[in-house]
């Protein structure tokens, strides 16, 4: 072993964290070589004294007196709004209280009841388990009033969703491995969003048309493909792939449903949020993600419009095929 | 685990209790991080006013809560030294004649611990956030892997550069603050 791999070890075997035929490498080195021997003497030594300084400083410090009651406060006092703008656009359809309605597939359809939550509107989930694999063609499908098509075909369940919007959307031809697609859509003419996930993280593009003044908000200033975009970090929130629906919703299937499960991942709970804004043309695109900023960026400048036929025509499902039709009337368990 | 079991099905008396049970890793650490008593009262709201909120995701197979508890801790303290531009005190400030000194006599350590508190504040704060978690809670690499969502190399490459920060800044406060022969020989293999 050369002392420059010996010195790169000896923090970590002062610490005891190295493997036992590392340790073996380092002391026989160390009985060799003096100058090794008188780094680790230092290092140890340092080690010491970073010890007793972090428990001398924080021997000065407890939290005061009042930090319970100021905390209770706090949570007598907080909001913490979630970061999910709820679509309006099926409000008109379902006044009243919504229900998170989460919908796994294991060999049959199940359905799982969850919280409560008040005034909401309606959300429709279109789950995917498309893996990401590039180049990423747009998701395309037909929207009828509140009615969503929703297909299985051999094995995968993919979204049949439709832009009612008067714009053609963007989409990323580049994500992270393991980045699954759930394909939420708002509904409203000039406004489309998508969403993945992995297991811990998650990504949302929102797309509105803008007409007149393109104005970006504050925060750092960057560039995606040569346009100004601003990047704003460290927000704080929650991310849930298991969204309220309108109470009067009805789901029903037909066919057999796929063997695959849709994986249910669960909240993500979320304090390095960033947020990517920048316009193409006149589509102004907002990117919520806990990934890296590199990563946004990456997946920002690959974007490219949804032109053209979509992977695949939405049809009903029928026979073997499996699916599920949502459409407005009393939620049904199976 | 009763109490965050207990805590997570609603009982705000168990959750008061949770707060008791865990506010001083929450401070201490937010305090060592940031060197601010008021920041660190922010924190430990922030941190337990999240906590609070996110309970419910909490899953114990996933890993210890004190594990999570620092990961969240961590997280505000980064995120505050990213919003705010704390002062560093300069090395004028800093005396060094009252730093040497070969005998490691008590006034002597103290002065040379004050010389370490400087050169800690000195770190980026992901430096520092793996020197609080290894030598103030002696925190395993793994441990430390995790709470920070990094890899143990990371981990490893981080606490190096950090003790060689250390060492460059110590060296030039103080011309014999770190020779071997200042300090007690102590045993190393393990």
């Amino acid at each position: 072993m050369k002392c420059q791999e010996a010195n790169e070890l000896l923090v970590a075997y002062v610490d005891g964290e190295v493997s036992p035929s590392e340790r073996a490498l380092i002391q026989g080195h160390l009985a060799k070589c003096d100058a090794c021997q008188e780094e680790l003497a230092v290092l140890s030594a340092l080690q010491s004294h970073l010890r007793r300084s972090l428990q001398v400083r924080a021997a000065q410090a407890s939290p005061s007196p009042q930090a319970w009651s100021r905390l209770q406060a706090g949570l007598a006092g907080e909001a913490r709004p979630s970061p999910w703008g709820l679509p309006a656009w099926l409000q008109p359809l379902a006044p009243g209280v919504g229900r998170i309605i989460q919908q796994t597939y294991q060999g049959g359809m199940t359905m799982k009841r969850g919280f409560a939550l008040a005034a909401l509107a309606a959300l429709v989930i279109a789950l995917g388990t498309v893996a990401f694999a590039p180049p990423v063609r747009a998701q395309v499908g037909e929207i009828l009033n509140s009615w969503f098509r929703f297909e299985a075909p051999g094995g995968h369940v993919e979204v049949a969703i439709s832009e009612t919007a008067g714009f053609v959307s963007f989409h990323p031809t580049y994500l992270p491995g393991a980045f699954q697609t759930l394909g939420l859509v708002t509904g409203e003419s000039d406004s489309i969003e998508l969403i993945y996930r992995s297991e811990q993280q998650f990504l949302t593009l929102t797309q509105t048309e803008v007409s007149g003044d393109k104005a970006l908000p504050a925060g750092r200033e960057v560039t995606v493909n040569g346009q100004p975009a601003i990047l704003v970090i460290d927000l704080e929130g929650t991310f849930e792939d298991s969204h309220p629906i309108e109470e009067g919703a009805q789901l029903e299937t037909s066919g057999t449903p796929p063997a695959e499960s849709v994986p249910y991942h669960g909240t993500i709970a979320y304090t390095d949020g960033k947020r990517l804004t920048w316009y193409a043309g006149d589509i102004k695109i907002e990117m919520l993600s806990n990934l890296s900023e590199e990563e946004m960026l990456r997946i920002a400048e690959s974007m490219e419009a949804g032109e053209g036929e979509p992977p695949f025509q939405p049809r009903l499902p029928s026979g073997d095929e499996g699916g599920i039709i949502m459409r407005e009337g009393p939620i049904e368990s199976p | 685990m009763d109490l965050i079991l207990r805590s997570q099905a609603g009982d705000e008396d168990a959750f008061a209790a949770l707060f008791q049970q865990h506010k001083n890793l929450v401070y201490k650490t937010a305090y060592l991080m940031l060197g601010n008593a008021g920041e660190a009262e922010d924190v430990l709201q922030e941190v337990f006013l999240r906590v609070h909120e996110s309970l419910a995701t909490f899953q114990p197979s996933k890993g210890a809560f004190t594990t999570w508890l620092y990961r969240i801790t961590v997280n505000h303290c980064l995120n505050r030294r990213r919003k705010r531009h704390l002062p560093v005190v300069s090395l004028a400030e800093l005396s060094p004649r009252s730093l040497m000194g070969h005998s490691p006599s008590p006034e002597g350590r103290l002065r040379k611990e004050e010389a370490v508190q400087q050169g800690l504040s000195r770190l980026s704060e992901k430096l520092r956030a793996v020197v609080i978690l290894r030598y103030y809670w002696e925190a395993s690499y793994a441990d430390i892997a995790q709470t920070l969502n990094i890899p143990v190399g990371t981990v490893k490459s981080r606490l190096n550069l950090a003790l060689k920060t250390l060492r460059k800044e110590l060296e030039t406060m103080t011309e014999d603050a770190l020779a071997p022969n200042a300090f007690p020989q102590r045993e190393v293999a393990k």
